[in-house]
């Protein structure tokens, strides 16, 4: 559903100015909403639909037969082509008689095939503002339908809830002039939300890093960012103690950096065995913090460096 | 709405709020009672943790208890809301309507009528928690979610396999991805998109996620046998079940069937039948060969359409509808346009009668003034015309009374001339004599007035003559009188003009109107004529440029009728790789034949575009990607397994696990290969349901069996051991040759060349088939192309009369690798129309390592002992000598 929270958290070292301290996984609500309108599309016609509609309109002829025997097309061929006309809504049908409607002369007019096709889509809304989400986030985010998700590495999302109520009236699409509110539901989106020096980074699916719109839409919900920063502190000493002893590391102790990220100086060689080379100078994430594995000796960083470029 | 888990509680009565009296250590005093009762919203979110009631406004979490009299909550805290209070609400919460609040400085202040109603709340939370709401029902379940992002990394794996097949990630590296027209490209994003399709519930089968997630499939309604109808081509047992359940099926039927089970001709039945009945079908394999064969079998015309052949279709149909529009169009064609003779002779038609009109008028007219001109010259005899007539009535009344006299003259005169002959005639004779004399006197008065009245008759005659002279040359009369004969000429012309008019507009109509109306000769029927054939004008007009309009477009080849053909047609063929060229085609039945050699993701793009679907093909046949390729893949950096099993399977090798009887058909008999092949393969693979319905018996070359077993083992272990290729196989594996084996196939084929037999070998190793197509010794490719792996070998080539396969791996240590995929034996095997021809070391094979392959050997080696032939190796030479020699002889 969503990377590991440390390919978030390097992503927010990485942001110029950015000192990261801590950070969240949580998920958001979004009211899914699923919603009919008429969708008016207009395209090239074909060649036998358009002259079944100039037949049946302006030649007035009325019948299947009638039109199979005036154009020289045998039936069947006719049949599909009049069944599809239909069901465009350029033909209504009478028993046997057939009538061009007010779609179908509309058309011809315009000489171009006009549709109206009874369409159902999905829009999710923020359930704290009702902010529609961007187009471009549709095709890259996943929601789930149940407030849980834990990833392979151990991260646990926690979900915030939302007191405002749906309203149908938030609705709305571009362009669209009849749409209905068919049903709604409330889905959750997982987000990394990184404590920074001016706001929280947010990092979602969408693209490869901040997204800026969640950023936007986070700072403006001043109950989220109260929630947050309601939370007390993780007591970082005692989890990368716990980390470094747990991995033999004893002798390592964390030191804080001027940008404030916290550091731990691993010896050269279990860079390329025990850990994998891009974990020099990534990081490790627990309890919403996390801490970047350096290490001192330049030769093995480099080393790091090309096997990074690499893959 | 807060959380999705939550009831509704609408209290009957406002609460009362006071302080509470235990002081529970909290981070802040206890807030303003009275800007607290602000915050809560119309509908509290409340939940119990044990006794304590927890309401939530939208900052701040308040616990309540009731007091002791159970009229008001006393405030123990109020917390800022933590994330662990947002994780509580989103698993279940009482919604709690209050109808309002009031803060009390102490409990004591509470009037009685107050009430916590804390039980009510008790009660439901209690329901709450037995009988959470969980997902709403109308989501799909979260695994089903998951499938589509395990789809969608499937595709991508796969796009890998074959891009790693087509020869370009051989060294193992990430493979060069193509641009935006590579067919391979175009491929993977229909998947995708096909794999959007199922996520956003656009598929045309509702239920097809979570038929492929879960295994469920639509309930089959009782098939009563009604409405199915007759095949057209003679079905046996299990066929005709197949066709039948096809007919039926709600979503998705498997027709399970090892070669030569009838599986063309079944399909072929299908999908007539559902043509039949009209519902739209697509035709989708793997190669278009297999399409081909099924399509070849329907009757030929537009409505069975090849993907790729509809410009052909559309070129014919352009051609028929020319033809068959010509003679409309030629009847048509005097209302084409407004100069056009039908036109013509409507306006003509129409100013004829406006004339004929007119004329009448101006007759009217004429006549008028002529009698007018007539009057004015008789007036001027008026008196001589009176005196004349005057003078006749007088001579007449003159006569009448000189007639009268003479009348009575005689009556008195006969009165009394009988008596003036008898006795006193004396006395009446002089009145006798007076009384003739009278008669004489007025006799000859009558004798003048007669006179006088010819007279008076001739002078009025005389009159009447000379008026009419005066008329006849008067000019004012004369001209009158010729306007009338001018006027009466009009008239008369006009008319024919319309008649005519009329009637030449009547024979172009009789040409495209049924039954026009007859336009008569007087005006009132030429008039009803025209106003009718006015009324029909204008359609005519359009049908003619309309038909004219038609014709040409017809006659440019541009576009866009092909496309359009492909969509009105009944049977669509294509390619399931050249559907991605068309996403807007949709169809009521989709037919995947060969569907065990599809990949999984392949499959979708057609399955997404239909409601129902019928997937033939056999189960076990060779996968879309053997495990080899699948394990190699892996092995690479960055690749990783996506789950479920699915990656190198087909659909229908994933549904045929989990399809409930209704929806699968095994077809039993088979008509193509031995029956002792056929026996073996049914008891190793088809759990000894095949049949058998083949005409034994023919001459077979060199052998006295359909199923020979020639073993290298009495060779030395030197001779008939495996040679290394390093390298020869996909992902640089090893490959293997074995020259003695080699050696031994070559002799064969040389024979079967020489005797006209359609041979093919078949062998595991890319390495062996070099080396065989190296010492053959021939340049004609078509020998070196019946050389091949059986992972090369298409479905729909034609089956060869033998097939000589070579195990190729003989070593101590028992292995024997590719062999492993038991179904590459069963490719083999199924392909020998009349002989097979097994080479191999079968000591070696037996102490195989992998179970299930010495299993099998085991079996075969018995079968073939039991009702085949099996020799050592070198018998093999003599045999071949003494069949050249006979040859030569």
């Amino acid at each position: 559903m969503l990377y590991p929270a440390v390919r978030a958290i390097e992503a927010a070292a990485a942001e110029p100015g950015a000192r990261p301290t801590r950070f969240f996984a949580v998920l958001l609500p979004f009211w899914s909403v699923e919603v009919g309108f008429t969708r008016a599309q207009t395209e090239e016609y074909d060649l036998i639909d358009r002259f079944l509609d100039r037949a049946v309109g302006d030649g007035r002829i009325a019948d299947v037969a009638g039109l199979a025997t005036f154009l020289g097309v045998d039936r069947p061929l006719v049949e599909r082509a009049v069944d599809r006309l239909c069901t465009l809504g350029h033909l209504t049908r009478d028993g046997d008689a057939l009538t061009l409607t007010a779609l179908g002369r509309e058309s011809l007019n315009a000489d171009r095939r006009h549709l109206r096709s009874a369409e159902r889509t999905r829009v999710f809304l923020d359930a704290f503002r009702g902010t529609p989400l961007p187009r471009d986030h549709y095709s890259a985010l996943r929601f789930l339908g149940t407030p849980g998700l834990s990833l392979a590495d151990g991260t646990r999302f926690r979900p915030v809830v939302s007191f405002e109520e749906f309203r149908p009236g938030a609705v709305h699409l571009p362009g669209v002039a009849d749409l209905r509110v068919l049903s709604w539901r409330t889905e959750w989106l997982p987000v990394y939300l990184v404590r920074a020096a001016n706001g929280y980074l947010a990092y979602s699916r969408y693209g490869t890093g901040r997204d800026p719109w969640l950023e936007r839409l986070c700072a403006d919900l001043p109950e989220l960012l109260a929630v947050l920063d309601a939370e007390p502190p993780p007591d970082e000493e005692r989890i990368w103690r716990d980390w470094l002893d747990g991995a033999g590391f004893r002798a390592v102790h964390p030191e804080r950096q001027p940008n404030g990220v916290l550091r731990a100086v691993l010896p050269p060689e279990v860079f390329g065995t025990r850990f994998g080379w891009a974990q020099l100078g990534g990081y490790v994430a627990r309890e919403g913090c996390f801490m970047q594995l350096w290490c001192d000796d330049e030769s093995t960083r480099k080393r790091a460096e090309r096997e990074r470029a690499l893959t | 709405m807060v959380a999705t888990a939550g009831a509704r509680v609408r209290l009957p009565g406002p609460l009362a709020l006071a302080p509470g009296t235990r002081r529970v250590a909290t981070q802040s005093e206890l807030p303003d009672l009275s800007a607290l009762m602000r915050d809560f919203g119309a509908v509290v979110p409340a939940t119990f943790d044990g006794s304590e009631l927890h309401l939530h406004t939208r900052r701040h979490r308040v616990v309540v208890r009731p007091d002791r009299d159970r009229r008001a909550y006393l405030v123990e805290s109020v917390e800022p809301l933590r994330l662990r209070d947002h994780g509580r609400l989103s698993r279940g919460a009482l919604m709690v309507s209050v109808p309002g609040w009031k803060a009390f400085p102490d409990a004591a202040a509470v009037p009685a009528e107050y009430r916590t109603y804390h039980d009510e709340l008790a009660a439901a939370w209690q329901r709450l928690v037995a009988d959470p709401p969980g997902v709403e029902a109308t989501r799909r379940p979260q695994r089903h979610d998951d499938m589509c992002d395990v789809l969608d990394a499937v595709v991508e794996a796969d796009r890998q396999l074959h891009l790693v097949r087509r020869g370009q990630g051989r060294t193992g590296s990430v493979p060069r991805l193509g641009g935006a027209d590579d067919p391979a490209e175009k491929a993977a994003r229909a998947q995708h998109d096909a794999v959007e399709a199922l996520r956003t519930d656009r598929s045309a089968n509702p239920g097809l996620l979570a038929l492929i997630a879960d295994g469920t499939f639509a309930p089959v309604p009782e098939s009563t046998g009604a409405g199915v109808p007759r095949p057209a081509e003679p079905l046996d047992r299990a066929q005709t079940e197949a066709f039948g359940r096809a007919w039926d099926v709600p979503d998705v039927l498997l027709v399970l069937g090892p070669p030569g089970t009838g599986k063309t001709r079944t399909t072929a039945e299908i999908v007539r039948a559902a043509a039949g009945r009209g519902e739209r079908v697509l035709v989708t394999g793997p190669t278009t060969g297999a399409v081909d064969s099924v399509l070849e079998r329907l009757p030929a015309d537009h409505r069975v359409l090849r993907i790729g052949d509809e410009g052909k279709a559309a070129a014919v149909l352009r051609r028929g509808t020319l033809e068959r529009t010509e003679s409309s169009a030629l009847r048509l064609a005097p209302w084409l346009t407004d100069t056009s003779p039908a036109p013509s002779w409507l306006t003509e038609l129409g100013r004829a009668l406006a004339d004929g009109d007119r004329a009448a008028v101006e007759r009217a007219t004429a006549d008028q003034n002529h009698r007018n001109a007539v009057a004015l010259v008789e007036r001027r005899y008026t008196h001589v015309l009176t005196a004349a007539r005057t003078a006749v009535e007088r001579t007449e009344a003159d006569l009448a009374a000189a007639r009268a006299a003479v009348d009575a003259a005689r009556q008195r005169l006969d009165g009394v001339a009988p008596s003036a002959e008898g006795w006193l005639g004396f006395a009446y004779r002089p009145m006798a004599t007076r009384r003739a004399a009278e008669l004489d006197r007025v006799t000859a008065a009558l004798a003048e007035a007669e006179q006088e009245a010819t007279r008076a008759t001739a002078a009025l005659t005389e009159v009447a003559e000379e008026i009419r002279r005066a008329c006849a040359t008067d000019p004012a009369v004369r001209d009158c009188a010729e306007r009338v004969a001018t006027a009466d000429v009009a008239v008369s012309r006009t008319g024919t003009a319309a008649a005519r008019a009329a009637a030449a507009l009547r024979r172009l109509l009789a040409d495209v109107v049924a039954e026009p109306p007859e336009p008569g000769k007087d005006t009132a029927t030429l008039k009803r004529f025209h106003q009718w054939a006015a009324q029909v004008h204008p359609i005519l007009q359009e049908r003619a440029r309309l038909l004219a309009d038609w014709r040409d477009r017809l006659k440019e080849p541009a576009a866009p009728l092909p496309d359009e053909l492909v969509r009105y047609a009944d049977v669509v063929g294509v390619a399931c790789a050249g559907l991605a060229d068309r996403p807007d085609l949709t169809f009521d039945l989709v037919v995947i034949v060969d569907a065990g050699r599809i990949p999984l993701p392949a499959a979708l793009v057609p399955m997404v575009r239909a409601r129902r679907a019928v997937l033939v093909g056999d189960p076990q046949d060779l996968p879309p990607y053997p495990d080899e390729e699948v394990r190699g893949w892996l092995a690479t950096p960055g690749a990783a397994d996506p789950g479920q099993g699915l990656l190198g399977r087909s659909l229908l090798d994933r549904l045929a696990r989990t399809a409930p009887p209704a929806n699968r058909v095994f077809l039993d008999r088979q008509r193509l290969i031995p029956a002792v092949l056929a026996d073996f393969l049914s008891a190793q693979f088809y759990d000894g349901l095949l049949t058998s319905d083949v005409k034994e018996g023919g001459e077979l070359p060199l052998f006295t069996s359909p199923l020979v077993v020639l073993d290298t083992a009495d060779l030395s272990e030197g001779e008939r051991a495996e040679r290394e290729a390093p390298g020869t196989e996909l992902w640089s594996a090893a490959g293997y040759t074995n020259t003695a084996e080699a050696n031994m196939i070559l002799g064969l084929t040389q024979w079967y060349s020489r005797i006209g037999v359609a041979w093919t070998v078949l062998v595991p190793y890319r390495a062996q088939v070099d080396l065989l197509r190296a010492r053959l010794g021939s340049d004609d490719p078509m020998s070196r192309a019946r050389i091949t792996t059986v992972d090369a070998l298409s479905p729909s080539w034609a089956l060869p009369d033998v097939v000589v396969f070579g195990f190729t791996r003989s070593n101590r240590a028992g292995q024997v690798d590719r062999l492993r995929e038991l179904r590459r034996l069963n490719a083999a095997i199924s392909r020998a129309r009349r002989q097979l021809v097994l080479v191999g070391d079968f000591a070696a094979l037996r102490a195989a390592a992998d179970p299930e392959f010495r299993k099998l050997i085991g079996r075969l080696g018995e079968h073939a002992i039991r009702h085949g032939a099996v020799l050592p190796s070198k018998a093999l030479r003599p045999l071949l000598a003494d069949a050249w020699k006979g040859f030569a002889a």
